[in-house]
């Protein structure tokens, strides 16, 4: 049997306006740092939420938000078509302590906890730009020579092979003159 | 303002510091006000055009760390129209210098950018390996002139260099692009051509330049007399072949006119078209 004892709407309304204030005070730098932590993202353009809702989490209330983020996200391959991982070398894989502080981070309401001071995100902060020194050590090794990573494929003839690394070339000079700003 | 191109290889003996000074040279019998920026601790660009390195008051190491304007730091060569900032030595010591500065990977550019409006052409001779002094050449430069051995097979390994390049366009230098790739030491079967069918270099072939270099053992000599090649015999090949890449070269920034039709530097296809 159901008795409705409010109005749905007063209860609605004071959800809706309890995530627009949660969101409203959101730290979006720390939450940004989390989201390239926990999902390895190189680089996020833009973020917002989009939806908040109440879930229950080892037995206490917790909240859940969604975002909508925008990330750039580049795919790099071998010459022999083999994925290369190449977005884990611009930014460096999470260690387990920032890994597990993610996944703290996480797991936490955003709120503050009962009984706790507040405190904001605690992750392992990273350049926002690549350093001098990491592209030498980076992507100095990010030759792109199917003998150094993933399975070994058969040799092609002389011939293809140069064949193959002048198309490459062409195609990073392209890139690169391509992307030139005046 | 001049157009600041980069000399660079990490690959040695392929005739970077022959380029330079050869290029520089010949820029400068055709009245182009050029500087050379010898980034090489060697110095042998910086030897090539007859400076006497003990005798220098400053150097490029001065001007990294600030101990000398850029300006008291170049010197004249018995070309008018020629003058170098000389390297040495001391250039070991810059990247050292220089670990606790912020931005120290632009500090070349700043410099360079003072005396930009001095000169029509700046060449950076880069050394060979992709340490801090050939990314600060890099970083300085609009543009990358790739020197390699008239041999198809030397293109493996470029891929190393045009990554860091697409790197540090990114980070820090928006305005970097690839002028092309230069062929050296063609043996003579190849009379200056390169001698590679056409299917295996394929779209390629659009980034080299149509100037191609011949070996010439009196390119090397020459330096030995601290003189440019086009200074020291301007009837021998080598001297011929960098009066046509400096041609090819003003064609492509000056008068926007590219041999067989292609896009002038400015135009929108340019982008694709890379080599002059």
């Amino acid at each position: 049997m159901k008795i409705r004892i409010t109005d749905p709407e007063i209860i609605r309304k004071q959800e809706r306006d309890l995530f627009e204030v949660i969101s409203e005070n959101l730290d979006w730098e720390a939450l940004s740092k989390v989201f390239r932590a926990r999902h390895r993202l190189a680089k996020i353009t833009g973020m917002a939420s989009r939806h908040g809702d109440f879930v229950a989490l080892k037995d206490e209330v917790a909240y859940r938000l969604d975002f909508d983020v925008q990330a750039v996200i580049g795919v790099v391959f071998d010459r022999s078509g083999n994925y290369l991982d190449v977005e884990a070398e611009i930014l460096e894989p999470p260690s387990p302590a920032s890994a597990a502080a993610a996944d703290e981070n996480a797991a936490s309401p955003p709120g503050p906890e009962r009984g706790k001071t507040p405190k904001p995100p605690q992750v392992e902060t990273e350049p926002d730009t690549i350093s001098l020194d990491q592209i030498i050590s980076n992507r100095s090794e990010m030759i792109l020579d199917p003998g150094r990573r993933g399975t070994p494929s058969p040799k092609p003839p002389p011939g293809q092979k140069i064949s193959k690394i002048a198309t490459e070339l062409a195609d990073m000079i392209s890139d690169i003159n391509g992307k030139k700003k005046r | 303002m001049a157009n600041v191109i980069c000399i660079v290889s990490q690959k040695g003996g392929t005739g970077k510091t022959t380029t330079a000074v050869n290029l520089a040279g010949a820029l400068a019998l055709f009245e182009r006000r050029t500087l050379l920026i010898d980034c090489d601790p060697l110095g042998n660009a910086t030897t090539g055009l007859g400076i006497e390195k003990p005798t220098l008051s400053a150097d490029l190491a001065d001007v990294f760390t600030g101990n000398a304007p850029i300006e008291e730091a170049v010197v004249d060569t018995e070309l008018p129209h020629l003058r170098v900032l000389p390297g040495r030595f001391s250039l070991m010591e810059v990247e050292k210098a220089l670990s606790l500065s912020a931005d120290r990977q632009r500090r070349l550019r700043k410099r360079v950018e003072t005396i930009a409006e001095d000169y029509e052409y700046i060449l950076l001779d880069a050394p060979p390996s992709l340490n801090f002094l050939a990314v600060s050449a890099m970083v300085c430069a609009d543009w990358l002139l790739i020197p390699v051995q008239c041999q198809i097979y030397t293109l493996e390994g470029m891929g190393q260099l045009l990554a860091i390049a697409g790197s540090l366009q990114q980070e820090h230098n928006p305005g970097l692009s690839v002028a092309g790739v230069l062929f050296t030491m063609c043996p003579d079967a190849a009379e200056g051509q390169i001698s590679c069918p056409e299917e295996i270099l394929g779209t390629f072939r659009k980034n080299l330049f149509h100037t191609t270099i011949p070996w010439d053992g009196q390119l090397r000599e020459s330096s030995d007399f601290g003189r440019p090649l086009v200074l020291h015999d301007i009837t021998a090949r080598g001297a011929r072949a960098y009066l046509k890449l400096a041609m090819e070269l003003v064609h492509f920034f000056e008068q926007e006119i590219r041999p067989f039709g292609e896009p002038s530097p400015n135009s929108k296809d340019s982008i694709e078209a890379g080599a002059p």
